[in-house]
């Protein structure tokens, strides 16, 4: 009996201690967060877009209707199309074959794997630097290793035409991501039973079938969940376009994180950059429902089978 | 086993080691290119046809960013001091904050606890460009604008929700017996927590620190945001200043990114079983 009461006190401090250690900082850390969502929002709807604006007031949705005016931004949503879905795309894509296909060898060792991680570690600014000259036009090494194998002739410069610039840089973020999603898929597999490849084996089935039907279900919640955080993080990403091509020649590599930048730190326009990042917030958040809901249905399909 | 059946028809078995040495190939291609430049003199990155090798191996780019007043050195040992200051500080708080959070989360079952863990990883989304306005606007209005302080704030704020959450996965592993058995002893639940778990949280702690020292060195949108004076930038934000620059200087650009990448490199050497820990956390749990 005094036993039972002594627990109970002791359940209720527990539970006390448990609400000092999570609330404080998490109400902070979120409040700030909140509030600084809500203030972008109210920014965006204000007329702050010169240094010392006087006489803020909220003027509705004119800093939007002034940056849907130029022609950069259009080219700043269709550039984040294309650099969103084909990133993610390809790091998917490329990330489940060499992770599948390399999952059981025994050979990949430790240093193998920390060799995947280097990517992914090494700092954005780096990789866009060494990048930036491997893509140059006159000592570029991309250029050289083409020309010495004969495929091109004079060089090209990747990151100075209009057609090319987006894709370059493409390639740059794919392998950056792609290692790292390729070590999750292999030991995600690694996770799954081997018995079931043998009773796969038992009725009939080829490696393409296991695959299929087999693997892809088994490592499935692995794929959304890294899939997903591929994409916000292709989606986010401003320091490989900013430092390798500045968004130009033109506007032809501007994404709209890194349109943002330019309107809010390099024009001070900061309602318009304000505007910017609620349209890729809201891009965001409607590409990630898409994926979430295509993914699910995809699921139930397979469920049904 | 498995595997031999899984991919016979498909790959065989050179076939499977031919691709492992072409992905490791392209993976550390430009990192070795790097390295290669950090010891070629500035004749030999600009030569036409391109020089593979150092025909002329020096040092003289890295002396030149570390020591020669004259170049790049005056600036770059200011920038990996700040941004030594600024990882060393964020990693500080963050980890405390992490772990208390975390231990929280994991221990007591909390009203709302649902709740405030689907608004960590929610939080994923607002990191980088989402609140760069903003936070550019507040840290000017309270006058931190140009300062080191400025950036350890806006860092502590937005690392701290993944430390968390890394750390409500790693103490829902860990037993919960030891602090079963110190209550049963008449300790109170916050000496239990100092005296038997504290000692069992190293491997977290030190998961957590590490990805959060990872993130802070390399960082680059609120750097750039929050940072203009060049006794203040941090090595991301000064590397692309000069990388944007109209550089033909490639191989000091080399030697410096080897001494931002070296620190984090080490890491992985070192660490390298925290790391996948820490990297994976998210998407396996």
């Amino acid at each position: 009996m005094k036993a039972g009461m002594k627990t109970l006190t002791y359940e209720q401090q527990k539970r006390r201690l448990g609400y000092w250690m999570v609330l404080p900082v998490f109400v902070v850390v979120f409040g700030v967060m909140v509030g600084f969502a809500a203030y972008t929002l109210i920014l965006s709807l204000q007329n702050i877009n010169l240094i010392g604006t006087q006489g803020v007031h909220f003027t509705g949705f004119a800093s939007y209707a002034a940056v849907f005016h130029t022609k950069e931004m259009l080219a700043a949503i269709r550039n984040s199309l294309v650099w969103v879905g084909l990133s993610t795309a390809a790091v998917v894509l490329l990330g489940l074959a060499v992770g599948s296909i390399l999952s059981d060898a025994k050979g990949v060792s430790r240093f193998a794997r920390s060799i995947m991680l280097v990517p992914w570690v090494l700092p954005g600014v780096v990789v866009a630097g060494v990048w930036k000259w491997m893509f140059g036009t006159q000592n570029g090494v991309i250029n050289a290793l083409l020309g010495s194998a004969g495929i091109l002739h004079s060089g090209i410069a990747w990151l100075g035409t209009p057609g090319t610039v987006l894709y370059a840089v493409i390639v740059v973020i794919v392998w950056r991501l792609f290692p790292l999603f390729s070590l999750v898929v292999a030991s995600s597999v690694q996770m799954i039973d081997v018995s079931l490849y043998e009773a796969g084996k038992v009725d009939g089935m080829n490696g393409w079938q296991g695959f299929l039907h087999i693997t892809l279900p088994g490592i499935q919640y692995q794929l959304l969940t890294m899939g997903l955080l591929n994409m916000i993080w292709i989606m986010n990403n401003l320091v490989l376009v900013n430092v390798m091509t500045g968004g130009g020649p033109l506007y032809y590599s501007e994404t709209l994180p890194v349109y943002m930048y330019k309107l809010g730190f390099q024009y001070t326009k900061l309602s318009q950059a304000a505007a910017v990042t609620m349209v890729n917030f809201v891009m965001l958040l409607a590409i990630s429902m898409i994926y979430v809901y295509f993914f699910r249905r995809a699921q139930k399909a397979r469920e049904s089978v | 086993m498995r595997a031999s059946f899984r991919v016979r028809r498909w790959l065989p078995r050179f076939g499977k080691g031919i691709l492992a040495v072409v992905v490791l190939l392209i993976v550390l291609f430009p990192v070795a290119w790097l390295l290669l430049a950090a010891f070629k003199t500035t004749a030999d990155v600009q030569r036409i046809p391109i020089a593979w090798l150092p025909p002329h191996p020096t040092l003289r780019p890295i002396i030149d960013v570390w020591l020669n007043p004259a170049g790049y050195s005056t600036d770059w040992i200011r920038f990996f001091l700040n941004t030594l200051i600024v990882a060393v500080a964020t990693t500080a708080a963050v980890v405390v904050l992490g772990t208390i959070v975390g231990y929280g989360l994991a221990r007591f079952k909390l009203r709302g606890s649902g709740f405030i863990l689907f608004s960590l990883l929610v939080a994923q989304l607002f990191t980088g460009p989402a609140l760069m306005i903003p936070t550019y606007v507040v840290i000017t209005a309270i006058g931190l604008y140009n300062t080191l302080t400025g950036l350890v704030l806006a860092y502590i704020i937005f690392q701290t929700p993944f430390a968390c959450w890394l750390s409500y996965s790693y103490f829902q592993n860990l037993p919960v017996e030891l602090e079963e058995a110190a209550s049963v002893d008449g300790c109170t639940p916050w000496r239990a927590f100092l005296l038997v778990t504290l000692p069992l949280t190293r491997i977290g702690a030190v998961t957590i620190g590490l990805m959060t020292f990872l993130l802070t060195w390399s960082e680059y949108p609120f750097a750039v945001a929050l940072l203009e004076n060049k006794h203040v930038l941090t090595v991301s934000v000064g590397l692309a200043q000069f990388i944007t620059a109209f550089n033909i200087y490639w191989n000091q650009m080399a030697a410096a990114s080897l001494f931002t990448a070296i620190p984090v490199l080490l890491l992985l050497v070192f660490a390298q079983r925290y790391f996948v820990k820490g990297l994976t956390a998210g998407a396996l749990k």
